[in-house]
């Protein structure tokens, strides 16, 4: 019965998710959220695998990556070395996440690896893919993904970089996390 | 452009809202095997069927779907579709590509309305939609024949999920004798090695002793297609011979 009632949630959250990312400009709030509960019912999926007793662990967020991943079928290998995350941080980890690991995988990457870690004070997510370079005039600009993250990681005096190196590619988000 | 007709077998209401938007009254929805037979009775064709695998029933699964079309409808081109991370569902995609000749895979996330037309404009015009890291994978999907070499091991696997890997064990619950279950422990974990590596990128362990925690962690980890209710009816190359 949970396995149903997880199925059914797991199909509505999704479908919510979708229709919020068509109207993101109108309403992004709306859209954070979206992807913040589809992501929080996909991280009770590691629950089990994990061994970890709550969902509250940091770790949990290695879940929503896999699901991601294994939907077109791509490697997927996630480092998390942060010990804890206050709740809006680990929101915007989420929404981080969900922009950076699905856009590799939409340009058509088949491995990925992610690392949540500390740099200094900033909490850094970083999505290394070995899709095909970016076309230009796509990265940042407005309207984008990319536009609209970097906005929201500077007023948390952060940044969201792209390095190209020879068949990789790797962004870098950055943020200042709350203190807890 | 000629109507195409598309089927969606899948018990959960809310799924069928995305494809109504792509398909509108092309689409037609069997969410049970009762009513999936219903429409054969009643001579419906569609030109694809997206086909998922949890049904919610006691006595069938999507496997028993895909029998059915194969059986009926044999023109009718496959879309294996489902949650992939979930419990069973890489096994289920082997097989219906190796025994179904599945057309394509779709996971569940990415059924948006632009995607799905997009499945229905590539398949009908002879292109492959599935991503292509699935592609690459799908290419091992006859290991599925070396994990379940003979329909008694459907019984066996089934047992070795409640015994935790322990062959005396699952000897006593089959009542047999544990040394009949020799062939299954070693090929059964060499399949399970293999099918591990290319479609859950688990590194081949190298030689080892440790047969039943890789077993036991197989049959849990695939629980849901191993215990299926249908698997032994289905897995038979005899049911599926086309009459």
């Amino acid at each position: 019965m949970i396995s149903e009632t997880h199925g059914a949630l797991s199909t509505n959250l999704r479908l919510i998710e979708q229709q919020a990312r068509e109207i993101r400009d109108l309403a992004p709030c709306l859209y954070d959220l979206a992807v913040s509960a589809n992501s929080r019912l996909r991280e009770t999926l590691a629950l089990a695998q994990l061994g970890r007793d709550s969902s509250t662990s940091v770790h949990t967020l290695e879940a929503p990556v896999l699901t991601l991943a294994r939907a077109v079928g791509a490697r997927a290998h996630v480092d998390i070395s942060v010990d804890s995350l206050s709740a809006a941080d680990r929101d915007l980890a989420r929404l981080v996440l969900n922009d950076l690991v699905g856009n590799a995988l939409n340009a058509g990457a088949g491995a990925i690896d992610v690392a949540v870690s500390t740099h200094g004070a900033q909490v850094a997510i970083s999505v290394t893919d070995d899709a095909p370079p970016m076309a230009a005039g796509v990265w940042k600009t407005p309207e984008t993904s990319s536009a609209r993250l970097e906005a929201r990681l500077r007023g948390l005096s952060g940044s969201l970089t792209s390095l190209q190196n020879g068949a990789g590619k790797t962004v870098t988000a950055r943020w200042l996390p709350e203190s807890e | 452009m000629n109507t195409v007709g598309v089927l969606l077998v899948d018990d959960v209401p809310g799924e069928r809202a995305n494809f109504e938007h792509a398909f509108g009254r092309d689409l037609t929805v069997a969410p049970s095997i009762d009513q999936l037979n219903e429409q054969l009775r009643r001579g419906l064709a569609w030109d694809l069927a997206f086909v998922d695998f949890n049904l919610s029933s006691q006595t069938s699964t999507g496997l028993t779907a895909l029998l059915r079309l194969h059986h009926e409808r044999p023109a009718t081109q496959i879309v294996t579709y489902s949650q992939f991370t979930e419990s069973g569902r890489t096994l289920y995609a082997a097989a219906a590509h190796h025994w179904f000749n599945a057309a394509a895979l779709m996971d569940k996330t990415k059924n948006d309305p632009g995607t799905l037309v997009h499945y229905r404009e590539s398949i009908c015009s002879g292109s492959n939609p599935t991503p292509v890291p699935w592609q690459r994978r799908l290419q091992w999907a006859p290991l599925i024949d070396n994990l379940l070499a003979d329909a008694t091991w459907v019984r066996i696997w089934r047992a070795l999920r409640d015994a935790a890997g322990d062959m005396a064990l699952v000897a006593e619950m089959l009542h047999v004798d544990s040394s009949s279950l020799r062939g299954f422990k070693d090929r059964a974990t060499e399949a399970a090695i293999e099918f591990n590596e290319k479609f859950h990128d688990i590194p081949h362990p190298g030689r080892t002793r440790n047969k039943k925690g890789i077993l036991a962690a197989f049959a849990a980890e695939h629980r849901h297609f191993l215990t299926a209710p249908d698997l032994s009816t289905v897995m038979s190359p005899g049911t599926r011979r086309r009459r």
